[in-house]
């Protein structure tokens, strides 16, 4: 098939690209908006969680001694 | 109040709002001064040529109808909600579902009967032919109180939120768009002779179904709110 | 359904199905956007614009796909106050917004060279910009509180309310439609669909609807985050 009849498409391409370029581009950047964010908020409880580990193990130090 | 049973006690309750409602009067008349302002802006705009008033005279009184409704309406359950009388309400033994109506009654008595008093003015002011008047009153008249239910539950829904009062317009304005479709089709019926039956029984319906439903939703929304 | 009420069955639930979601997506977009604008004729009448169709259509059943499991999961959520129910749908709502707007911004593109201009006040076009303001409302609605579960839970109510309004709305839009519109407007789904054309189209439905579900299950394992950060800093603060 022909390159430039491919992207001309039959003298309709500024209409029939743009459709899938901006469908493209809204459907990326949900996921794209939606995966980062989820990758933030996994690194913010990976945090909280060592944060919260570390308060605890000190307490029980003192515990286990004896 | 418990002897009156719920028809005497929803009057009991209505007759507070209006007298809360009237005791602010300048509200009520505030409402019909921007009715007026925001019609008066069309020929202002548009241009003063009375054949394309005409045309769309039902459609802005209609328009401005609802912007006037909407102005009033976030400020139904807001005192309630700041002095802390809204948990009362709730656990009140009367029915929320009753006491919303109540409300939404009062709010259509303060502000959708005045705005229809004034419609016939703004015809004038907009050239709306004589056909077009009785229709016109009519549809208002089961129309408005559609408004004060649905505003209702609007209202009921964005108490406590931020920036209610724009929330309150982005929520209730695309649900009115079934009554205003409806409302100035009615009034455009009469204006070209034909009968304006069907719209006006279908805003009948939807002012039953409103009365039905949003009682229940906006009962559930003050619940929340209260929590 | 109430087995998975619990959060951490949910979402081990979510999380096993999630990759399947992706690569049945990724595999039938790719081969969707083949079949669809490589393979498939142009159209007799349409020429090579109904290429269009492949995104327009999955995208304007999605918007109205997304709206129904908005309001279905919002009635799951109230009836049984299912925390995880209004999870969902609150993920469900900016997906179900973008593919709303993809449909009528593809719509647009696909009226200038069929209809001639950009935007016409059809039926169609106009419930779907309504339903568009309805995905805005519950969105507002949502994030205009402080306590999140009000949020959700008065956003619920609102999706629902929306619900018994979008049969009214599209009712009244075709009656308004009929009334003035003189002419007839020329159909999006003219004759009946050949084969070579019906492939794509399913084809980027099924892609489309396993998007959402991927998107959506993204979303969700989000929101549990948030809701753990939130206790775990409360809990952190209080120590």
């Amino acid at each position: 098939m022909d390159l430039s009849a491919f992207i001309d498409m039959g003298g309709y391409g500024a209409f029939v690209w743009p459709s899938y370029g901006l469908s493209a581009l809204v459907l990326i950047a949900v996921v794209w908006q939606s995966r980062a964010r989820l990758k933030r908020s996994d690194a913010e409880l990976e945090k909280l969680r060592q944060a919260a580990d570390a308060q605890e193990a000190p307490q029980e130090a003192p515990e286990a001694a004896p | 109040m418990s002897g009156l049973g719920a028809p005497g006690a929803l009057g009991a309750l209505i007759a507070r709002d209006i007298r809360l409602a009237l005791r602010q009067g300048a509200d009520s008349m505030m409402v019909i001064v921007f009715f007026v302002l925001v019609v008066v802006l069309f020929p202002l705009g548009v241009g003063p040529e009375p054949a394309i008033l005409g045309r769309i005279a039902a459609g802005v009184i209609w328009v401005a109808a609802l912007l006037a409704a909407m102005l009033s309406m976030d400020r139904l359950y807001q005192t309630d909600h700041a002095d802390g009388s809204l948990e009362l309400l709730v656990l009140s033994p009367l029915p929320l579902e009753l006491q919303f109506l109540a409300k939404a009654a009062a709010h259509w008595l303060t502000t959708g009967l005045p705005l229809i008093i004034a419609a016939p003015l703004l015809g004038v002011l907009l050239n709306m032919r004589a056909e077009g008047y009785p229709v016109l009153l009519a549809a208002l008249a089961l129309g408005t109180p559609s408004l004060s239910l649905i505003g209702g539950v609007g209202a009921a829904l964005s108490l406590g939120a931020r920036r209610s009062g724009v929330l309150l317009s982005l929520l209730v304005l695309p649900l009115f768009i079934p009554v205003l479709i409806f409302g100035v089709s009615a009034v455009d019926a009469g204006l070209t002779g034909l009968a304006a039956k069907a719209q006006l029984l279908i805003l009948g319906a939807l002012l039953l179904g409103a009365a039905a439903l949003a009682p229940w939703a906006g009962a559930a929304a003050l619940r929340q709110a209260a929590e | 359904m109430h087995r998975f009420v619990n959060p951490i069955r949910f979402l081990k639930l979510v999380s096993a199905v999630q990759p399947w979601a992706m690569g049945i997506s990724i595999v039938c977009l790719i081969a969707g956007l083949y079949f669809g604008l490589v393979v498939s004729p142009a159209d007799y009448q349409q020429s090579e614009t109904v290429r269009i169709m492949y995104v327009h259509v999955p995208a304007a059943w999605m918007a109205m796909f997304c709206y129904s499991a908005l309001a279905a999961a919002s009635a799951v959520g109230l009836i049984w106050r299912h925390l995880t129910a209004f999870v969902v749908a609150r993920a469900t709502a900016p997906i179900g917004g973008a593919f709303t707007f993809l449909a009528l911004a593809t719509g647009s593109l696909w009226g200038k060279p069929m209809w001639g201009t950009w935007w016409v006040w059809d039926a169609r076009l106009t419930s779907v910009l309504i339903l568009l303001f309805l995905y805005f409302g519950y969105m507002a609605l949502e994030g205009a509180f402080d306590d999140r579960a009000r949020g959700m839970r008065a956003a619920a109510i609102l999706a629902i309310v929306g619900a018994v309004n979008v049969p009214i709305i599209k009712f009244s839009v075709d009656w308004w439609n009929t009334l003035h519109q003189p002419a007839s407007v020329v159909k999006m789904d003219g004759p009946a669909i050949h084969a070579s054309m019906l492939t794509p189209l399913l084809l980027m439905a099924v892609g489309y609807t396993a998007f959402y579900f991927w998107v959506m299950f993204v979303r969700v394992r989000a929101e549990f985050n948030d809701a753990r950060i939130q206790a775990l800093r409360l809990r952190q603060s209080e120590a």
